[in-house]
């Protein structure tokens, strides 16, 4: 295993790649899943796209489906909600509260959709980190709440390195 | 999307929570042995590119002990010791984990084992590294490498050629032009290490490239996969001398080469 800084340098580890796909893992058992990215612009930028109506741009994809008819009072106990519509004409509603807000450093907030294929209508917490890097910034995502539902977090996990590809795609074509 | 059969390890590090994945083509049963018996955590925990591991010792109950001793590849030795919290063999393994360089902390890792129709699927959650951002980074890139190495040692020994392409960023876009002396000596220690890459068939051709942007190296390697790969950047004496070079690593799932 890896050292800290008191052997340096350590030679056993690469340096950061400048370009890190984004990355998720899901612990079924434990009920969480973790996901991470390096995006090439400020936190300001990444905690407006994922705060405002922005979302309606990036978040979906042809084939998958499009966020649309986003509403969130960004503070904390405000309501959010969106219509998710599908590529077959179906909708989901998804909603739920902020629960922490620190711009743009932080984001803690429910998320319940009205039905999901492995998770029902179960609510999670999601928290989003944003940490710069001498790359650019860091987003860590933790989804919460999948207890017992371990399929439903490999899913999430498999579906959050998609969506961070969108942001990551979205946000290096509108700087 | 990241291929399943490829470990990753991903870090909430304000949470000081470390998780990684990698689904092997073997019965949890198997896999269970491999993670706890000393025969095989020898063989297949380490590489020759970064350290081995010498002596394992595992008492294999609740309240039993752990220890493992290791030499990194410049000959330094170290240490982990823990203590086992939950055995449930082929499913579940609690312990705990304190390495010798980060003492005196103890965090906690736990391995679970599920059954799929292709093997395992094998998750690791460390937790415990709360507000110490950099060892809980260090541990998710140690990770990596770990879950790699035992993926790798179910794989069929004559793993097939894979291609990368690698470019290397140097510090500053003027690096060509303004570099130091000492950075001087690193870049030819780069250029003989190649070269040695070269002999060895590691690397089909690397040089730099001109660029009005400013200049940067690439290379193209041929090795056994990403975690190869990854190992050769990592001992390329630019990344050994922390000078702020950086690497990008990319598939070539198609190459095609004479």
């Amino acid at each position: 295993m890896e050292t800290e800084e008191k052997i340096k340098p350590d030679f056993r580890l690469p340096k950061e790649s400048k370009w890190v796909a984004p990355r998720a893992v899901a612990d079924g058992g434990g009920g969480t899943l973790i996901a991470t990215a390096i995006l090439d612009v400020p936190a300001e930028r990444i905690f407006r796209a994922l705060t405002s109506d922005e979302v309606e741009r990036w978040w979906g994809a042809p084939g998958f489906y499009r966020w649309t008819d986003w509403h969130a009072d960004l503070q904390v106990c405000g309501q959010w909600s969106v219509i998710v519509r599908f590529t077959d004409g179906s909708t989901n509603g998804g909603s739920g509260e902020f629960i922490e807000i620190d711009a743009p450093k932080k984001i803690v907030m429910t998320r319940r959709l009205e039905k999901h294929p492995l998770l029902g209508s179960r609510e999670t917490t999601i928290t989003y980190r944003l940490d710069p890097t001498p790359h650019g910034t860091r987003i860590t995502v933790r989804e919460e709440g999948f207890a017992g539902r371990g399929e439903a977090a490999y899913g999430n996990a498999e579906h959050w390195e998609r969506v961070l590809g969108w942001l990551d795609t979205y946000l290096s074509h509108s700087k | 999307m990241t291929a399943k059969n490829e470990a990753i390890a991903v870090a909430d590090a304000e949470q000081g929570l470390v998780l990684a994945s990698v689904e092997i083509g073997a019965p949890p049963e198997r896999v269970f042995t491999a993670l706890t018996s000393s025969e095989d955590v020898m063989r297949w925990w380490g590489s020759d590119d970064f350290h081995r591991t010498t002596s394992w010792e595992a008492d294999l109950r609740p309240g039993g002990k752990w220890r493992s001793a290791g030499k990194m590849v410049d000959g330094r030795a170290f240490q982990v010791h823990g203590e086992y919290i939950e055995v449930e063999p082929p499913r579940k393994l609690v312990f705990t984990w304190r390495p010798d360089w980060d003492a005196p902390y103890e965090t906690r890792v736990t391995y679970t084992l599920e059954p799929l129709e292709t093997g395992t699927r094998l998750t690791l959650r460390h937790e415990g590294f709360a507000n110490r951002t950099a060892i809980c980074r260090t541990h998710t890139q140690g990770w990596t490498r770990v879950l790699g190495w035992l993926a790798a040692d179910f794989r069929p020994a004559a793993a097939p050629s894979a291609y990368f392409l690698f470019r290397l960023l140097p510090p500053r876009p003027t690096f060509i032009k303004d570099m130091t002396a000492a950075e001087h000596e690193v870049m030819i220690a780069h250029s003989q290490y190649w070269r040695g890459k070269l002999a060895d068939g590691k690397v089909v051709a690397f040089g730099p490239v001109t660029d009005p942007a400013g200049s940067w190296g690439v290379g193209i390697m041929r090795v056994s996969g990403l975690v190869e790969a990854e190992a050769l950047t990592a001992s390329d004496p630019v990344t050994l001398s922390g000078n702020g070079f950086s690497f990008e690593i990319l598939p070539m799932p198609q190459a095609v080469h004479a």
